[in-house]
């Protein structure tokens, strides 16, 4: 049993009785049947770890009288409005007094009718409070969780609370109630506004403010009325039990009752709890039934919860009153406390005869008081941490935690000064459901305890050191159980039968919990974000008991080697994904565990994946050529997705791919992949010069495909090409047609050849591009004999640069003149060429020369001078009309004038124009003050 | 009163940040586009009805977040998934060399019991770019789609709506079968209620 009160003290009130006792803060008022009004000042000491109330260990205390007065008469009940400054008393004879605070005089009274209940309202002076903490605490409960990082994001429940107070308004009331009658006066900003009156069904019993603008009353035919003073108006309300037998369509509140009722406002005002037939109906703000909160983690909510309405001895429910964050009961020989969410004990003292005669309960935040007769019994609540202590040494976790949700963290004595007061809640209250899941997982209620554990972030080895043995064993990774991962197990579906159900059920929900707690602690470990927002929680490394990142990685492979031994007992197929991802698994646990069950597929994964390329090709290398497990083709894709960094490598294991199948290496250096053309491509010919035909088709893929502009690659596959020249002239003049190649080199290696035709044929390009036009020339001419060539040749070269091809067509000519070729010399002239001076032409050619072989030359380039001529003579002809009607325009201008008289106006300023003016004359004949011409336009 | 049951499908859709994702699932659901980038934070999921065959089903596009640092960190969310989207973008050859993680990621996160059989489909987006500026060929494309159990593949322009519905029109039909194959396994009890009463919550049906 947990110790929140214990009894301390008692006050003593001389020889009269109380008729009424309360408490504002530290101030005592209580009258006393003599009609007298004492005010003291509250004995705010007390400690105790009594369990029993004994009267004769209680500790007499003095109260510390501040002011006494006389009333009227005997007062029932007092209530206090402190911002008007009113004390008001309802009064034995059924009258209400209202007195000053400050001297205790009377002010004002009302008697127009028998009063029998008072009640007030007021808005609490925040100031007066500066030196208390609220200790109720909503903050965890109503935590907005749409903070999108953290669960599904998405709010699948938006069940808010809210409070019934939503707002100041400066209102404040006093309602006086007489039998059916109901008087509400109305203050706004301490100023008497006005008086509501209502008559109701019957005789009010309990009347509750739910905030400054509705009221709530019972009354005792069973209606429960909301008053709504905004509107002036009066509804009931319904309300239906979810749990009733189908039928029972009538209100709860339905039948009329003599047991005790209570109304009052719980749960940080956030809960309007009806206590009828000792059942504790908690409603909403909207008045209705709170059916199921999401946040609560106090997995046993209970609403309506009952309580008994007699104790264990079998005596009678008295009081019933909310302390928060519990509600008290008092009955005849005992007094309980208990839990609001479900109704559980958490305390129970047994009393005396003494608890016959109290009259009322009354409590501060710290103490409870029981009125009886002339004495008043003080008890004090103990702290909350030693209440958490207590409810952590009996295991009573739910209690911790229904505390801690429902406190403010500032309450806690040992709280750090560097968190903040919702990330103090949240690690207690993690710590508790941490606990808890625990105790779930003790019971072998696996599943509700790995739910807490995933929610409340719970450290791996939590979970892990506290599964049952049979389940350690298995994930221990020694049980004979691994060969279901082999091969054979991932093609079929069939569970091993040595495995248990309950076991195989466990494991899943573990992996359920290693999943969620390897993606928490992977961001984490991401030194971008080494915090994050869970909830509304900031969560850190800290959390996971570490700021180091090397012992976060060690937790991460715990999970991920848990996970993945989970996996090969459950399901192998998830193995592949796991080792696939960036993993934190032991190395050479994965390697051992993977080769021993054949796993290659999911080991060569693995390799890649930690960037072991030696080890994943070297196993490839085992199962692709030397036991054939695999095709080559599985090693060559491995290959595929390696880059520059592991060019060695590549060159290492390719060496067998390539002598088992050429056409590998298209697939290995030809790939259109960015890994493939990341590759040094000089290292990768130099590694194919033991293939030189596998060096053409890389080279002719680098330049065709790729169309790399390096040139030492196309003079590579020229050189490669004069290995034979006569097949490959064709391929020789594709590279010559790029022109990025050295014709040096390539001139170097064609001299080095025989001077077959097609060498010579060869040579002519490279020579050209090095302006060694005569070389080519003779080779055209003296060494192939092929003058339409060397035409061909000079025409080439006249396009590009017309000089250069002038010049190269007359050395020609005399290279065809000085070997008397007179017939090749014809055949040029003859061709049509256009671009020679004929004069130039004949000069050249010798006086011996026949006339009639020129004849054709000479016709054809007469009628071309003569078509230039007629050109030219028509061109004369037009210049000549354009001069006349130049020598027009300049006749016109010189005699274009202007006439000014008296009467003429500058146009721009409209002004007559005066003898001495100073004027400007423009071409279109407007003439203006020169004043003017700038603004002409 | 009809007893009729509405199916819910629960399809996930992943990829990496710039994809198109939400573009997706906005240009399917609305038939929307906004040129506005916009990084998604956490997920958010959006419902569309459809009728499959003569089945009702109603289709819920969980939309997540590209980028590590807005991922969910809650894995529930995968769970009780019909089929996984995994979009990439045709013009960004990274985002194309990061499907197998996105599956496996999914496969790990989601729990899935039969990893082979699980329907994915892959999407890449963004085909109505010049044709230069295409970096991953439907070639490339199909041959990884391949190797990675044939999965379904799609080209699509989420901006003009390019095969977008013929896409998800796949996507519905197998996560029907998917869901349909798991209607009667209770491995999967912690996923998301799968079945709701269709026209009349809460009712019998009598």
């Amino acid at each position: 049993m947990v110790l929140v009160v214990s009894p301390y003290s008692y006050f003593e009130f001389g020889s009269h009785n109380i008729s009424t006792f309360e408490v504002f803060g530290n101030i005592v008022y209580v009258g006393l049947y003599d009609g007298s009004l004492d005010v003291c000042q509250l004995p705010t000491g007390g400690e105790t770890q009594m369990t029993q109330f004994d009267e004769s260990k209680l500790v007499l205390e003095d109260l510390n009288v501040v002011a006494r007065t006389k009333l009227s008469c005997r007062a029932m009940q007092l209530e206090l409005i402190p911002n008007l400054g009113y004390l008001v008393a309802l009064l034995e004879n059924q009258t209400v007094e209202i007195y000053s605070l400050n001297d205790y005089q009377f002010i004002d009274k009302f008697d127009e009718a028998r009063f029998n209940l008072i009640k007030t309202w007021y808005e609490d002076d925040k100031e007066l409070q500066l030196d208390q903490i609220n200790e109720e605490d909503n903050d965890y409960i109503t935590v907005d969780d749409n903070d999108s990082i953290s669960l599904a994001t998405t709010a699948l429940e938006t069940i808010r609370t809210k409070k019934f107070v939503t707002s100041v308004t400066g209102n404040s009331y006093l309602c006086l109630i007489s039998k059916r009658n109901i008087a509400v006066m109305k203050w706004h900003d301490n100023q008497y506004e006005r008086k509501y009156e209502y008559k109701l069904n019957d005789k009010i019993q309990v009347v509750e403010f739910l905030n400054s603008d509705g009221l709530i009353v019972a009354l005792k035919n069973g209606d429960i009325l909301k008053i709504d003073l905004a509107h002036d108006s009066v509804s009931t309300i319904q309300i239906q039990f979810l749990n009733q037998p189908t039928g029972f369509s009538k209100s709860f509140f339905f039948s009329p009752s003599d047991s005790l009722l209570e109304i009052f406002k719980a749960n940080n005002d956030q809960q309007l709890i009806i206590m009828k037939d000792y059942n504790l109906i908690k409603l909403n703000s909207d008045l209705e039934l709170v059916v199921y909160r999401r946040h609560t983690h106090s997995i046993d909510f209970k609403n309506p919860v009952l309580v008994p309405s007699h104790n264990q001895s079998g005596k009678k429910l008295r009081f019933l009153k909310y302390w928060f964050p519990y509600v008290v009961l008092v009955y005849i020989n005992s007094l309980e406390i208990r839990n609001l969410e479900n109704g559980s004990v958490v305390q129970q003292l047994q009393g005396t005869s003494t608890f016959s005669g109290i009259t009322s309960i009354k409590f501060t935040p710290k103490f409870l008081f029981l009125i009886c007769n002339s004495t008043v019994y003080k008890l004090v609540k103990t702290t909350y941490d030693s209440q958490l202590a207590e409810f952590e040494k009996s295991k009573d976790y739910n209690n911790a935690i229904n505390l801690i949700e429902k406190l403010n963290p500032l309450a806690f004595e040992d709280i750090s000064e560097d968190h903040s007061s919702r990330q103090i809640k949240f690690t207690r209250l993690r710590q508790f459901e941490l606990l808890k899941g625990l105790e779930y997982l003790k019971s072998e209620n696996y599943e509700t305890g790995i739910k807490l554990f995933v929610e409340f972030l719970a450290p791996p080895e939590l979970l892990l050191d506290n599964l049952p043995e049979s389940v350690k064993t298995l994930l221990s990774g020694n049980s004979s159980l691994k060969h279901a991962a082999s091969k054979e197990s991932l093609k079929s579906d069939k569970e091993p039968e040595t495995k248990t159900n309950q076991d195989i059920k466990i494991i899943n929900q573990v992996i359920s919990f290693l999943t969620d707690a390897r993606r928490k602690l992977t961001r984490l470990l991401d030194p971008d974000s080494p915090r994050f927002l869970w909830h509304g929680f900031l969560i850190s490394r800290e959390l996971y008991g570490s700021k180091d990142i090397s012992k976060l990685e060690q937790k991460l492979q715990t999970v991920d080697d848990c996970l993945f031994q989970c996996y090969l007992i459950t399901n192998p197929r998830m193995v592949g994904p796991l080792l696939r991802i960036s993993n934190y698994c032991s190395f050479d646990r994965i390697e051992k565990n993977c080769l021993e069950l054949k796993l290659y597929t999911e080991l060569i994964d693995f390799y890649y994946c930690r960037s072991r390329h030696d080890k994943a090709l070297e196993l490839l290398e085992k199962l692709c050529i030397s036991e054939h497990v695999f095709e080559p083709e599985f090693m060559v894709k491995y290959i595929q997705k390696l880059g520059q960094p592991q060019l060695d490598l590549i060159f290492k294991y390719s060496e067998k791919l390539i002598s088992l199948d050429q056409t590998n290496v298209e697939s290995i250096f030809m790939d259109d992949s960015i890994e493939c053309e990341s590759l040094n491509k000089q290292q990768v010919l130099d590694f194919l010069n033991k293939w030189p035909s596998l060096q053409v088709r890389y080279l002719r893929y680098l330049i065709f495909d790729l169309g790399e502009t390096n040139i030492k690659f196309p003079n590579k596959l020229i050189e490669l090409y004069l290995q034979d020249p006569a097949k490959n002239q064709a391929h020789i003049n594709q590279i010559y047609s790029l022109n990025n190649y050295n014709p040096s080199f390539v001139l170097k290696k064609l001299n080095s050849l025989k001077q077959s035709p097609v060498v010579l044929e060869l040579m002519i390009l490279p020579l050209g591009k090095l302006n060694k036009h005569k070389e080519v020339l003779e080779i055209l001419v003296h060494r192939l004999n092929d003058i339409e060539k060397a035409l061909n040749y000079c025409r080439a070269v006249h396009s590009s640069s017309q000089e250069t091809g002038i010049k190269l067509t007359y050395m020609l000519l005399d290279m065809l003149l000085s070997s008397n070729d007179y017939d090749s010399v014809f055949q040029i002239l003859d061709s049509g060429i256009t671009y020679l001076d004929p004069v130039e032409v004949l000069e050249k050619l010798p006086r011996s020369l026949q006339l009639g072989r020129l004849e054709g030359y000479l016709e054809s380039n007469i009628r071309n001078i003569m078509s230039d001529l007629r050109s030219d003579i028509i061109k004369s002809e037009l210049l000549k009309v354009q001069l006349i009607n130049l020598k027009y325009e300049k006749l016109l201008s010189d005699t274009a004038h202007v006439r000014i008289d008296a009467s003429s106006k500058c146009v721009v300023c409209d002004k007559n124009f005066a003898a001495s003016s100073i004027l400007s004359f423009f071409p279109d004949g407007s003439v203006v003050h020169y004043s003017c011409s700038k603004y002409r336009n | 009163m009809s007893t009729r049951k509405k199916t819910i499908l629960k399809v996930i859709i992943l990829g990496d940040s710039g994809v198109g994702k939400t573009s997706l699932m906005q240009q399917f659901i609305n038939g929307k586009f906004s040129q506005q980038y916009k990084a998604t934070i956490g997920a958010d999921f959006l419902p569309k009805d459809l009728v499959i065959d003569d089945k009702q089903v109603t289709m819920q596009i969980w939309d997540t977040a590209g980028q590590e640092r807005f991922q969910s960190l809650g894995v529930a969310f995968y769970r009780g998934s019909d089929c996984c989207v995994l979009v990439y973008d045709v013009t960004n050859t990274k985002s194309f060399e990061n499907l197998q993680s996105w599956k496996d990621e999914f496969l790990i996160q989601a729990n899935i019991k039969d990893p082979d059989n699980f329907p994915f489909v892959v999407i890449g987006n963004k085909i109505d770019v010049e044709e230069n500026k295409r970096l991953v060929s439907s070639k490339k494309a199909q041959s990884l789609c391949a190797s990675m159990g044939n999965l379904p593949y799609f080209e699509t322009s989420a901006k003009e709506a390019v095969n977008v519905e013929q896409a998800f029109d796949v996507v519905a039909r197998n996560a029907l079968q998917q869901e349909e194959s798991l209607e009667f396994s209770d491995d999967y009890t912690d996923a998301v209620n799968i079945h709701v009463d269709g026209d009349s919550y809460g009712s019998c049906g009598c």
